[in-house]
């Protein structure tokens, strides 16, 4: 046997099974290895890594209760525990690599299906640290920021077409478009397809042609792959990137969701999802993806109090949901606020926040007087000291939500002015106020508003409505962009349309906009000349 | 009362077959250090769990394939066709049945350029050679011989022992005419057709051929791979 014979290397073998530990271990002693260490779950293989480095972790997937072996490699990766120079080899009884590597977010180094045995392990292990050695140089110069000198090693790599080429070439081709090195990266992923249709090379580029502002065909190859190969994750996160670019929020929120169907164990992308889904006001995607969140980030170190914190946020301002369809989401909330506080502990800094949460919660759950003395006791304490912008927040949408809106409002007010000089806290501020007050977010209602503005004139009417109603989730509460929705409609209805519903929604989008505009208001002309218009 | 009914019948099976899978590896590597730790010069016992271990692999093979079909037949696996070192996934399967091999005392040889690289599904070809390999280990008298090459832009992959050869209703082996039919089932040749089949190119579709007589004057299996 030849392979990693070398007595210097250090191993770390992950199972629950005691005896599956010590034959491992003893395959590997029989190879040559002297110092081989094991764990028997999940949170002592990440101590014991705390305290040592390891060439190869060989981590059995299924670790019993608590981290499972792909949480492991998660946690390691995160913590910086192993770099690019450990081999972290997951073995698993699952015959399909696929079917393991796509639920997650990482991929191991390699994958062996058991049962296995002491010359598959030295065959495999063999083989990586061969091509670790080869790839060396380049992961180094990448460490010391060098980029280009590890672009010309790989290159040299590649062209020597060794053993280790075919994985430099995949890495080449993502450094040259990270380090948008376009055309060197365009020229390598042709010279791969003009043997093989590969999915690597195909993907990497439409990358090329995305960073080169192709969005539309980019998007295509994306699609095309992701159909071709519903477990092939990096087509899902391409589209992902694809329709944010086309700043089209709807659309990337279905690529999200397809990549969560796919990869249901990762967090990462559920928290993605969770966000995308929040700014678009689908909330019930929203909160089914927290909950997700919640319910993996025990045993992920990507889990966090703040997923509790946000399922408990949108629940509390869902208020129509929780009046028709999900009576019980208060409670949920609260239970699993209880839930992530016991787990994680609360970030001292919350509790502020958390109080107000929790009496806006407890009012929802049809229990308002403990509510709102949960409310009362949090502003006392609110009153001792100078505060920050979030629990500011969580101190508005209380009064909000039991119904102190004007006490609400002048909040709001007061703190435009505190917080004048910190556009950070003013884009939060915004969610709450008529019209943006922060730089960002005036920027983006003006250019939405120009795009649809462009349409509406161009006589598309849907393509405008749609850009507006785009605008309106993000500020609902904005009369200009509500004026310009009636606007859109309005001319639908002059260009022909004869549908009833078109009428009947202007008259209530103006109903709106009544209890809100007054005279003094700059948009009031407007509004009354489009109330006019259709009477 | 629980309706038996209301269960999907492949859903538990591939399940349950899963749970199987788990076992048997446990078992195998049981097994081997049994078989280890047997003294030589107790032949008989050695032997015995010779048959024992060589069962073994060939329940692990079968539920591997068993699983893979499931899964290929409810779209939860893909073909990925990728680049590949021949050699590198030869090794592992040899190296994935080297106790089998060494126990039955059988001289294996692999013929393969060290520099032969072609295009398929590494995962789905390495299960079709390892059953191959099984079954080889099975019928020969001492030798199998593992070839590699490239021809006419297709890869082939054979194994040739030196047993009595495949019974002549075997050689023209199709998989719709064998397949359940008679005494077995030859799910492994159903199997590595089917897998075959699956990787075409415009060169053309992957086949298996069975055959006897060269190299080793016993049954020879070939897998056509285009590329």
């Amino acid at each position: 046997m030849t392979g990693f014979s070398h007595k210097k290397l250090t191993f770390l073998v992950v199972d629950d099974f005691n005896s599956f530990r010590s034959t491992v271990t003893s395959m590997l002693t029989s190879l040559g290895a002297s110092q081989v260490a094991m764990a028997g779950n999940g949170a002592e293989a990440l101590d014991v890594c705390r305290r040592k480095k390891f060439d190869v972790i060989l981590c059995d997937y299924d670790l019993g209760p608590g981290k499972n072996g792909q949480r492991v490699l998660e946690s390691l990766r995160h913590h910086q525990l192993i770099d690019r120079e450990s081999l972290f080899v997951l073995i698993s009884a699952d015959v399909s690599k696929q079917a393991v590597m796509a639920a997650y977010d990482c991929t191991p180094d390699d994958y062996l299906a058991k049962p296995i045995n002491a010359q598959m392990l030295d065959r495999r292990i063999g083989r990586l640290l061969d091509q670790r050695e080869v790839l060396r140089p380049a992961y180094k110069a990448l460490e010391n920021n060098d980029p280009n000198l590890a672009m010309d090693l790989l290159t040299k790599i590649v062209l020597a077409k060794g053993k280790a080429s075919l994985s430099a070439q995949k890495f080449l081709g993502e450094l040259f478009i990270e380090y948008d090195q376009l055309n060197k990266a365009e020229k390598l992923y042709l010279h791969v397809l003009e043997t093989k249709p590969l999915d690597w090379a195909k993907l990497g580029l439409a990358y090329v042609q995305q960073a080169r502002g192709n969005y539309e065909k980019a998007g295509e190859v994306f699609a095309a792959l992701s159909q071709e190969n519903p477990l092939y994750l990096p087509a899902y996160d391409g589209m992902a990137s694809n329709w944010y670019l086309r700043n089209n929020a709807a659309n990337l929120q279905g690529a999200i969701e397809k990549s969560v169907s796919v990869s249901p164990m990762s967090i990462l992308r559920q928290k993605n999802l969770a966000n995308i889904a929040e700014k678009n006001g689908d909330i019930p995607t929203a909160l089914k993806a927290l909950r997700e969140c919640h319910r993996l980030g025990r045993e992920s170190c990507h889990g966090s109090w703040d997923d509790a914190y946000q399922f408990g946020m949108t629940t509390a301002s869902a208020t129509v949901l929780i009046a028709t369809e999900e009576k019980n989401l208060p409670d949920e909330a609260l239970k699993i606020l209880k839930e992530a506080t016991n787990f994680f502990g609360m970030p001292p800094e919350k509790m502020l926040c958390m109080q107000f949460l929790q009496g806006r919660l407890q009012f929802l759950a049809k229990n308002k007087a403990a509510g709102i003395a949960a409310i009362e006791k949090a502003e006392v304490m609110y009153a001792r000291e100078i505060q920050n912008i979030d629990t500011d927040i969580a101190r508005i949408k209380a009064l909000h939500t039991i119904g102190c809106s004007e006490k609400a409002d002048e909040l709001t007010h007061s703190l435009i002015h505190l917080y004048a000089y910190d556009q950070e806290a003013l884009e939060k501020l915004d969610a709450l106020l008529g019209e943006p007050v922060s730089e960002a977010n005036r920027i983006l209602v003006a250019q939405i508003n120009r795009e649809g503005i462009e349409l509406y004139n161009r006589g598309l009417f849907d393509d405008s409505l749609a850009c507006f109603d785009r605008a309106r989730i993000l500020f609902p509460k904005h009369a200009g962009i509500q004026l310009n929705i009636i606007q859109a409609l309005i001319g639908k209805i002059k260009g022909g349309d004869k549908n009833e519903r078109l009428q009947l929604e202007v008259e209530e989008n103006l109903l709106v906009l009544e209890k809100t505009i007054d005279e003094g208001h700059a948009q009031y002309a407007r509004y009354k000349k489009l109330s006019t218009m259709l009477k | 009362m629980l309706e038996p009914k209301s269960l999907d019948f492949s859903t538990v099976l591939a399940s349950s077959v899963h749970d199987m899978k788990n076992s048997v590896s446990m078992l195998i590597a049981s097994l081997e250090e049994v078989l280890a730790e047997i003294p030589k010069q107790n032949p008989v016992q050695a032997e015995q769990v010779n048959s024992l271990h060589y069962e073994a692999s060939r329940i692990n093979n079968e539920l591997v394939q068993l699983l893979s079909i499931y899964r290929l037949q409810q779209k939860h696996l893909f073909m990925v066709i990728d680049q590949h070192y021949v050699g590198d996934v030869l090794e592992d399967q040899v190296a994935r049945n080297y106790p089998l091999i060494k126990s039955r005392g059988i001289t294996l040889t692999v013929n393969c350029d060290d520099a032969l690289e072609a295009y398929f599904d590494a995962d789905l070809i390495g299960n079709v050679v390892q059953n191959i390999l099984v079954n080889g280990c099975r019928y020969t008298k001492s030798k199998l011989q593992l070839n590699a090459s490239m021809n006419e832009g297709f890869l082939c992959i054979s194994i040739a022992d030196d047993g009595d050869g495949f019974p002549e209703s075997m050689l023209d082996f199709s998989d719709e005419k064998k397949f359940g039919s008679g005494h077995s089932t030859h799910l492994g040749l159903y199997f590595a057709s089917l897998i075959a089949s699956m990787h075409t190119s415009p060169r053309g579709t992957g086949r298996i051929v069975l055959r006897n007589g060269e190299p080793l004057g016993g049954g020879v299996f070939e897998l056509y791979i285009p590329n």
